[in-house]
C-alpha cells in the first residue's frame, strides 16, 4: 500500500518529463511486482528501466478503493513546528525519525465507571469541539465497553491497561500498525490521589487526549498554555496554533504515517511541481 | 551644537534601555506564543519576529519585552543583598549534576487549599490569618475551599505513615517539623507544581500545639521546596529551631516576593540567577 502511494507521487514527474500533452494521454507505470500480483501480461504497453527498476507500462491504474486529495500548501515556519511535535525522534543523532501516527477509524470513547459525571461531561465538551472543527478525525463516547477503542479511566477503577506507570499522575497509551502507523487503541489513566481537584482532572485528561492523538512530542518552546507545550498551566486552551497543528496532522493533502525525511521530501516534490507546472499534486489514500 | 549633543545623550540613554530589554536574560527567557494579527494595535507590528500565513488569518509571534513597571518591580524583589545571598542557599533545591543548574521549584497553579474536617476551627482560622500577607505576593495565589474537589492542595489528618524523623545518627522528637507530618507536591516537567497534600498524623501527636506550627512550616516549604537550616534562628519558617509566632516574619515574606518575582517559563538555575542580579545591579542602581 505504501508503495502504490509512493508510486502515485511519482507519476505525475514521470509523466510530466516525458510528454507535456498530460491531459490527452495518461499512462502509468508500476513495479514489476505489482504488475504481476494486479495485471495480466496483455497489459503491459512496454517498459523502462529507472535506478535498475523495471517499471512497466499499463493504461490504467488499478487502484484500491480511496481518495485523492489534492497538496495542501502550508507556511514553511509552520511546518517547522508541526515537524518538532509530530515526528519523534529515532534518537538524539539520527538524521530522520519514527513515522508519525494517527488515528484512520472513529475513536469511540469509553469512560471508567469513577470518572465523575461532572469531569466526564467537561471532556465530552471538549472532545466534540475536536470532532466538529478537525476533519477526517472522528470522534464519539459509548456506552458500553466492548464497542469502543478508547477508554478514560482512574486509579479506582478496574485498570484497563498496566502500561501506564502507577506513579504517574496522568498518562496515556496507544498501540497502531507498524504497517500503517495508524493508531488502533487508547486508554488515559488519570491518578485522583494526585490531580486532587475536578478541574485538574478534567485538564489532564485533555492534555493526555491531545498527544495520544499522534504520538505527539510535548514542546519545550511553545507556551505554556498551549496543548503541545510540555508545561502545567491553569490556563490551559487550544491556541490558533494548537488548531492548525491539529488540522494538519488530519489533513489529507500529505501522505500519512511517514517519516519526517519523506514528509520533507514530498513538500519539496509538490512545491517543485506547482512551481513548474501551476498544477496541484495529489495524494492518494486508500481507505 | 547643544541640540546635536542632547540628541546623542538621548540615543544613548535610548540605546542602554533597549540593550537592557534585548539582552536580559527575562526578556529573552519566554516560550512561544503565535496571536491573531488581528489582535495587535499597529504599534505593535513593528515587534513581530515570526509570521505563521493561514487562508484566513496570519498569526504572528512578538519580540519579547519587558516593560518598565516589571523591571522596577524586578529591582525592589533584588534590592536587599542579604536577601539574595540567602535565597540562593534556600531555593535552588532542585539537584542537578553540576551545582550552577540547581534550579528553583514554584507553583504556577492557584493553591487552592482545603482542610480535613478533622482539625478544629480554630487552629484553620490561625492559619488563615497567619498567611494573609501572603496576598500580597505577586504570582502566587493562595485561596481556600470547603469542597474538596475544588481544592488542589489538601492538608489532611493522615494516621499511622509518618514516625518519628531519623536519620544514620539520630532520631528526632515529634517536634522536629518532618516527624508525624510530611507534604508530596505533583509537578510538571518545568519544575512547576500544581498539586499537593500535606499531611500530619494528629492522632499520635502527643503535643496537640505541634499540628500549628507543623502546618504552618511545611506549608510555608512547599510554596517554593525551601532547603530547612539552623542558621536562621528561630524566626524564619524554613528553619528547624522556629519558634512559632502569630504573624509570619518579614523576611519570610521577602524571600517569598522574590521567589514569585516571575513565574519562570523555563528552568530558573542559580545561574541566570546571578547573571540576572548582576544586570539588575547594574540597571537599578
Amino acid at each position: 500500500m505504501k508503495h502504490m502511494i509512493i508510486l502515485i507521487i511519482l507519476f505525475p514527474i514521470l509523466a510530466l518529463g516525458q510528454n507535456k500533452s498530460l491531459s490527452h494521454y495518461k499512462s502509468y507505470y508500476i513495479s514489476k511486482k505489482q504488475f504481476e500480483e494486479k495485471f495480466q501480461k496483455k497489459d503491459s504497453l512496454g517498459f523502462i528501466v529507472k535506478d535498475n527498476d523495471t517499471l512497466i507500462k499499463v493504461n490504467s491504474l488499478k487502484r484500491p478503493k480511496g481518495v485523492s486529495v489534492a497538496y495542501e500548501r502550508k507556511d514553511s515556519t509552520f511546518l517547522e513546528y508541526y515537524k518538532k511535535i509530530a515526528f519523534q525522534s529515532i534518537h538524539k543523532d539520527s538524521a530522520d525519525t519514527k513515522p508519525m501516527k494517527y488515528w484512520k477509524k472513529t475513536i469511540k470513547i469509553y469512560f471508567g465507571k469513577h470518572i465523575s459525571k461532572k469531569v466526564k461531561n467537561k471532556v465530552v465538551s471538549f472532545i466534540n469541539e475536536i470532532d466538529s472543527r478537525v476533519d477526517s478525525l472522528s470522534i464519539s463516547v459509548v456506552k458500553k465497553l466492548e464497542n469502543s477503542n478508547y477508554i478514560i479511566f482512574n486509579n479506582e477503577d478496574y485498570q484497563y491497561s498496566e502500561n501506564i506507570s502507577r506513579n504517574k499522575a496522568s498518562g496515556y497509551y496507544i498501540r497502531w500498525q507498524n504497517s500503517s502507523n495508524r493508531i488502533y487503541k487508547g486508554y488515559i489513566r488519570i491518578n485522583i490521589d494526585k490531580l486532587l481537584s475536578e478541574k485538574l482532572q478534567v485538564q489532564k485528561i485533555k492534555e493526555q487526549f491531545i498527544g495520544s492523538l499522534g504520538w505527539f512530542n510535548l514542546s519545550d518552546e511553545l507556551s505554556c498554555t498551549s496543548y503541545f507545550s510540555n508545561c502545567h498551566s491553569d490556563n490551559k486552551r487550544m491556541t490558533e496554533l494548537d488548531w492548525e497543528l491539529l488540522k494538519y496532522h488530519y489533513s489529507y493533502g500529505i501522505c500519512k504515517g511517514t517519516t519526517k525525511n519523506i514528509f520533507e521530501e514530498q513538500h519539496r516534490i509538490a512545491k517543485e511541481i506547482y512551481s513548474k507546472t501551476n498544477h496541484r499534486m495529489s495524494f492518494f489514500h486508500p481507505y | 551644537m547643544t541640540m546635536k549633543i542632547i540628541k546623542t545623550i538621548s540615543l544613548l540613554i535610548s540605546c542602554t534601555f533597549n540593550m537592557f530589554s534585548q539582552d536580559d536574560i527575562i526578556a529573552q527567557d519566554v516560550r512561544v506564543e503565535f496571536i491573531s494579527i488581528k489582535q495587535i494595535s499597529d504599534t505593535d507590528k513593528s515587534k513581530i519576529i515570526e509570521t505563521i500565513y493561514k487562508k484566513n488569518d496570519t498569526l504572528v509571534r512578538l519580540k519579547p519585552e519587558i516593560n518598565k513597571d516589571d523591571l522596577d518591580y524586578f529591582c525592589n524583589c533584588f534590592k536587599t543583598d542579604s536577601i539574595t545571598r540567602i535565597y540562593q542557599i534556600l531555593a535552588f533545591t532542585h539537584k542537578r549534576k553540576r551545582h550552577d543548574d540547581n534550579s528553583i521549584n514554584q507553583w504556577n497553579s492557584n493553591v487552592v487549599v482545603y482542610f480535613d474536617k478533622f482539625f478544629e476551627k480554630k487552629t484553620i482560622d490561625k492559619f488563615k490569618l497567619f498567611f494573609k500577607p501572603l496576598n500580597k505576593i505577586k504570582n502566587l495565589h493562595v485561596s481556600y475551599t470547603k469542597k474538596i474537589k475544588d481544592a488542589n492542595y489538601h492538608i489532611l489528618n493522615s494516621k499511622n505513615t509518618i514516625k518519628n524523623y531519623e536519620n544514620n545518627d539520630s532520631i528526632y522528637s515529634e517536634s522536629f517539623l518532618t516527624s508525624k507530618a510530611t507534604y508530596k507536591l505533583v509537578n510538571d516537567n518545568n519544575n512547576k507544581y500544581y498539586s499537593g497534600k500535606l499531611l500530619i498524623d494528629v492522632d499520635s501527636l502527643k503535643d496537640k500545639s505541634l499540628i500549628l506550627k507543623k502546618m504552618k512550616q511545611l506549608f510555608f516549604i512547599s510554596l517554593g521546596q525551601f532547603q530547612t537550616n539552623y542558621f536562621l534562628g528561630t524566626k524564619s519558617l524554613t528553619s528547624i529551631n522556629y519558634i512559632e509566632t502569630n504573624r509570619i516574619n518579614s523576611f519570610d515574606l521577602m524571600l517569598l516576593k522574590l521567589h514569585y518575582f516571575k513565574i519562570h517559563d523555563f528552568n530558573f538555575t542559580r545561574r541566570k540567577f546571578r547573571i540576572l542580579k548582576s544586570k539588575l545591579k547594574k540597571h537599578c542602581s
